[in-house]
């Protein structure tokens, strides 16, 4: 018998109306080594010094230094350096190639660094209301405020699920939830990054989605140290991942067979001990003597494919679980590890690698980062309220050298479609990172798979199919990716730039076509003014001055409302409305190059 | 069958050997000598097609149901089609039968336009039943990111998707047309963004990715439909944030300022009512190429594989060198038995859909479009289930073994039959383990052999694997 999918799906959204025993929260659905760490409170205060450093002037020198080669800082640089009093270890490193050596890093305008922060650390550009609502009392506690919120948290979810390639064909959705559980506990600091690294060298999302032992090795050195391994700690490496092997586990309630991580019984004898011949082959030997071997009991089962014994790894215990997560020990215990993590924070605000040029900077940071217990936040912290990072974009510096002036980003994909929403009031569906196929879900037929959904950010239309209206545009800007592989890209490209302006000519409607459902007039235009009032040269200013307040956070300057004027002058010979003022504005405001790049 | 830690399961044809045999002679003869010559990195087919419409089966396929389907029970529960056409030497499956398209009177139209069950013209297909990822490698690769990153990109951890090399190779081709002024589109990927990647000298060439099912949303040119006193605002706004930046971080905006005005020229082509393949009832009636949109519509479906690639048929009037699109959803971890046969019939008439759509399409440099056209379907590896018929949830897995490594793929079009390829099974398996008695072929080959045939320049690409010869033996 064939059930038309319309009436399954119906039946499906009914279902999962009137079992609330059925209802998935997160941390139900989570399963896996992240939920056995960070259970206690935060490891620091959260509250870090060097968040408003008085930054001192450039040192008076004979000759500012030559852009061909890195700053010489001498014994005088040292020494006013030593003595500028600078808490900040992004700024202190930086002295000695920039304040030190007479250089000065460029002044920002308040809007500019408001939102900047706003878009690395939530996601979306703010309005200037909200953005001088928001950016007070100095960039410490501004940074300290925007960590705390969860749209904070939420980034750095979605970024570590790019790092990661979540995908919930490649690995289990269970072990997806729980690394998504335990990158908010290593941003809310609750686990240190060591920890943190040391649970991910063993997690299923790891460990699922290599097949080789040797690919499994060189995920982590990559992940971790920033380089591929060399073939002899490649092959000693891999060792301690002989034993995973990729399966499959049919989940009860979810109605779906879930790719998950199994642990084999490797180098044991026919009576299942540890073989004294090959239990070399299990052990790890480059950095210590590190044995992984498990012998089987009453939790393990044979696999069909493998024909052989093995163990699901959601039936691991704790201690079972630290056994297997020697790798990320290992690594830990290597400067590279903690030169890579604050490396890594370093890129994601400058866009740029400031360590390759300023050594001193990672050096300070790495020290930073030991002496706050390894709360990865005290970084983020540091680097967004560091002069390196708070400096403008715009206007010439006297030197070339990259740190001498701003840092300027394109966008990823869901920051401009997120922004325009939130900005205009227009309403869109969303994109779950940690359900990169979500048909999957919606095609398993199972009531608790279709809640699991329906709870996600996904969003499901009356006929219980996906809205994939957000999804198709974002995939097309290279956003919400499936990570089966490749995963995000950014890119300015012909079919990127015309899929922009097409959203942004849905969303403004400049033709006022009635049959486009964009965003509500009334937004666009100041408060209480009609969008049938007749433009003048006044009023073209205010709805203006609105729109850059609205739409790019920031007041115009002279320049824009006397173009204002003009278009308004303009416009009124053709006897035109508010209104008809407002959404070409719109367009034109939301279609340029500063709404792509910040 | 191969495990994870076991040997090697390769198996060198004799051919091959001599040929290895004599070349390691020669290099040890003439080491200053061994220089690879481009004659040889060529096949007689090189430029032969001026299309390739790349299908990935998604989730990995188990071909042994329908392309390499003279085999083993365990491998195929589905059984060998006894319809196939005469003179098919390849297993063709009983799942190639399905053919509910056709079926009826609603279909009446479908059958009035040519379309046949895809066993009827099984011997108008080539199909390599061993393609392998790594052929000297002692396991299959069985994941879903490792196994789908050496689909896109030949390699594990490969930084350039398969659609950017053939953008990269036409290139000459693309800059000879523009000196003429005519722009030709590059290959599209329909919605996988890793067919798309690319670093460094390929970066340019990286394809646009097309998600959705059209261009519908390029129904109009933005800026041109501005009113007077606006239409300058924007050129306006990005020349001030320009002037504002510092100068070395103005590169980003005048890409973006490019792009915004080459969009017009390529809105021209976006919004060519050609394009518009899908919305109920708007489908035109106009034959352009020999065809009408509503007859693509009513050849390949109204779903969204079946618009994408009507899409790509007519992308190819405005010179698309290829186009990759996704079918279907093979992962089929359980319910394989109830649920394949649904799928294979959506399979079935894509392949049918785009034989009939192509046979009767005339290029525009002469002849048929199926003259000028490669098909190839694939998928990132095959399926196991561990020696029974099924899983213990009557589906397939995948894993390290033989049915998981061999990619049986399937190739379609005039260049095929005019090689005398047509039915013929370039390779072989032992029915019972699958072990190969014949030709395996390294996947790599079998991307490079689509970049010659497309006449894409591919030095340096793959340089350690050549394009397939035994095609135009």
């Amino acid at each position: 018998m064939t059930v038309s999918r319309t009436l399954f799906l119906s039946v499906l959204t009914l279902l999962a109306a009137c079992q609330p025993t059925y209802t998935f929260e997160p941390d139900h659905v989570a399963q896996g080594p992240g939920g056995m760490v960070g259970n206690g409170d935060p490891i620091t205060s959260g509250t870090f010094a060097g968040g408003d450093d008085t930054l001192p002037a450039a040192r008076a020198v004979g000759s500012l230094p030559n852009e061909t080669r890195p700053p010489d800082c001498d014994a005088d640089c040292v020494a006013y350096c030593n003595g500028a009093g600078l808490q900040n270890p992004v700024n202190r490193g930086l002295c000695r190639s920039l304040w030190g050596v007479g250089l000065s890093n460029r002044p920002i305008l308040h809007a500019e660094a408001c939102r900047r922060l706003f878009v690395d650390m939530l996601g979306r550009v703010p309005g200037a209301d909200e953005a001088e609502a928001t950016c007070v009392d100095g960039w410490g506690a501004t940074v300290k405020r925007l960590m705390e919120m969860d749209e904070f948290i939420l980034i750095q979810q979605r970024r570590a699920a790019d790092r990661f390639l979540y995908s919930n064909e490649v690995t289990s959705i269970q072990a997806i939830y729980d690394m998504d559980r335990l990158v908010e506990k290593l941003y809310r600091g609750k686990v240190p990054y060591d920890l943190f690294a040391a649970v991910v060298s063993a997690h299923p999302v790891l460990t699922r989605r290599y097949a080789d032992p040797g690919d499994k090795a060189e995920a982590l050195f990559t992940h971790f140290l920033g380089r591929p391994p060399f073939e002899h700690e490649r092959a000693d490496m891999s060792r301690l991942y002989k034993l995973w092997h990729s399966g499959y586990y049919d989940h009860p309630q979810m109605g779906l067979r879930l790719p998950d991580a199994f642990i084999r019984f490797r180098c044991l004898d026919d009576n299942g001990q540890v073989d004294e011949v090959s239990r070399g082959e299990c052990a790890s030997v480059l950095w210590g003597y590190n044995e992984l071997i498990f012998t089987p009991d009453l939790r393990a089962s044979r696999d069909p494919g493998l024909r052989e014994t093995t163990m699901w790894s959601g039936l691991l215990k704790p201690e079972e679980w630290a056994k297997l997560q020697t790798p990320g020990r290992i690594l830990s215990r290597d400067m590279a590890f903690w030169e890579r993590a604050v490396d890594e924070v370093l890129v994601q605000y400058l866009g740029y690698e400031l360590s390759a040029s300023v050594p001193e900077v990672r050096e300070e940071l790495v020290r930073w980062l030991l002496e706050n217990d390894g709360d990865i936040r005290s970084v983020h912290y540091a680097v967004a309220t560091s002069a390196a990072y708070l400096q403008s974009a715009e206007g010439a510096s006297a030197s070339a050298y990259r740190w001498t002036y701003g840092p300027l980003k394109q966008v990823n994909a869901e920051v401009w479609i997120d922004s325009m929403a939130r900005n205009t009031g227009f309403e869109l569906p969303g994109c779950d990172h940690r359900i990169s196929q979500p048909e999957a879900l919606l095609d398993s037929g199972s009531v608790a798979s279709f809640s699991l959904l329906q709870e996600s950010r996904w969003q499901l239309d009356k006929e219980g199919e996906l809205d994939e209206r957000y999804s198709d545009l974002a995939r097309t800007l290279g956003g919400c990716p499936e990570n089966v592989s490749g995963g995000r890209f950014r890119v300015v490209s012909i079919l990127t730039t015309a899929t922009q302006l097409s959203f942004v000519q849905e969303l403004c409607n400049p033709t006022l076509d009635p049959r486009v459902k964009g965003a509500a007039v009334e937004k666009l235009l100041p408060e209480g003014v009609s969008p049938s009032r007749a433009v003048d040269p006044d009023l073209a200013e205010q709805i203006a001055t609105h729109q850059y307040r609205l739409l790019l956070g920031r007041t115009p300057d002279a320049t824009e409302k006397a173009e204002a004027r003009e278009a308004g002058t303009a416009c009124a010979q053709t006897l035109c409305k508010a209104e008809e003022f407002a959404r070409p504005y719109c367009f034109a405001l939301l279609g340029s190059a500063e709404r792509v790049f910040y | 069958m191969s495990d994870s830690d076991d040997k090697k399961s390769v198996v060198l044809g004799r051919r091959r050997l001599l040929q290895g045999l004599g070349a390691g002679t020669a290099a040890l003869a003439f080491p200053h000598l061994w220089l690879p010559g481009e004659a040889r990195a060529q096949t007689p087919g090189h430029g032969s097609v001026r299309h390739l419409i790349y299908i990935r089966l998604s989730g990995g396929f188990r071909f042994t149901t329908a392309f390499n389907s003279d085999v083993a029970d365990e491998f195929n529960p589905f059984g060998l089609s006894d319809k196939r056409a005469s003179g098919t030497e390849w297993g063709a499956g009983r799942l190639l039968e399905r053919a509910t398209w056709l079926e009826g009177e609603a279909n009446k139209p479908r059958r009035d336009l040519g379309m046949k069950p895809v066993t009827d013209f099984t011997n108008e297909m080539c199909v390599l039943p061993c393609v392998d990822h790594e052929p000297f490698s002692a396991r299959a690769d069985g994941g879903h990111g490792t196994g789908l990153e050496r689909f896109l990109t030949g390699y594990v951890g490969g930084a350039t998707g398969f659609l950017t090399l053939v953008n990269y190779g036409v290139r000459e081709r693309v800059k000879e047309a523009a000196s003429r002024g005519v722009t030709l589109l590059p290959a599209f990927s329909m919605g996988e963004a890793g067919m798309a990647t690319g670093a460094g000298d390929y970066a340019t060439y990286r394809p646009p990715v097309l998600e959705g099912s059209g261009f519908e949303r390029f129904s109009v040119d933005p800026d041109s439909t501005l009113p007077a006193w606006a239409k300058a605002l924007p050129g306006k706004m990005d020349a001030r944030f320009h002037a504002r930046l510092h100068t070395a971080l103005r590169g980003g905006v005048e890409t973006y300022q490019q792009t915004r005005k080459a969009t017009s020229d390529y809105g021209k082509i976006f919004r060519d009512p050609l394009l518009r393949v899908s919305g109920e009832g708007q489908a035109s009636q106009e034959q352009v190429d020999g065809i009408s949109n509503a007859e693509l519509r009513t050849l390949l479906g109204t779903d969204g594989t079946g618009q994408r690639a009507a899409l790509a048929l007519r992308l190819f009037h405005f010179g698309c060198p290829a186009v990759f699109l996704n079918q279907g959803g093979y992962d089929y971890h359980s319910r394989e038995d109830m649920e394949l046969p649904n799928e294979m019939d959506a399979a079935n008439r894509l392949v049918s859909g785009l034989r009939t759509a192509l046979q009767k399409m005339q290029h525009p440099e002469g002849g048929t479009y199926w003259d000028k056209t490669l098909v190839v379907l694939g998928s990132e590896f095959g399926r196991t289930t561990g020696g029974s018929r099924y899983n213990s949830a009557n589906g397939s897995d995948h894993g390290s073994d033989l049915a998981t490594r061999w990619m049986s793929m399937p190739f379609m079009g005039g260049v095929i039959i005019a090689a005398g390829k047509g039915g013929k099974s370039l390779g072989s398996v032992n029915r019972s383990n699958l072990k190969a008695t014949g030709q395996v072929y390294s996947y790599r080959s079998v991307l490079k052999t689509m970049l010659d045939m497309l006449g894409a320049d591919h030095q340096g690409i793959f340089p350690a694997d050549a394009p397939i010869q035994d095609f135009f033996a």
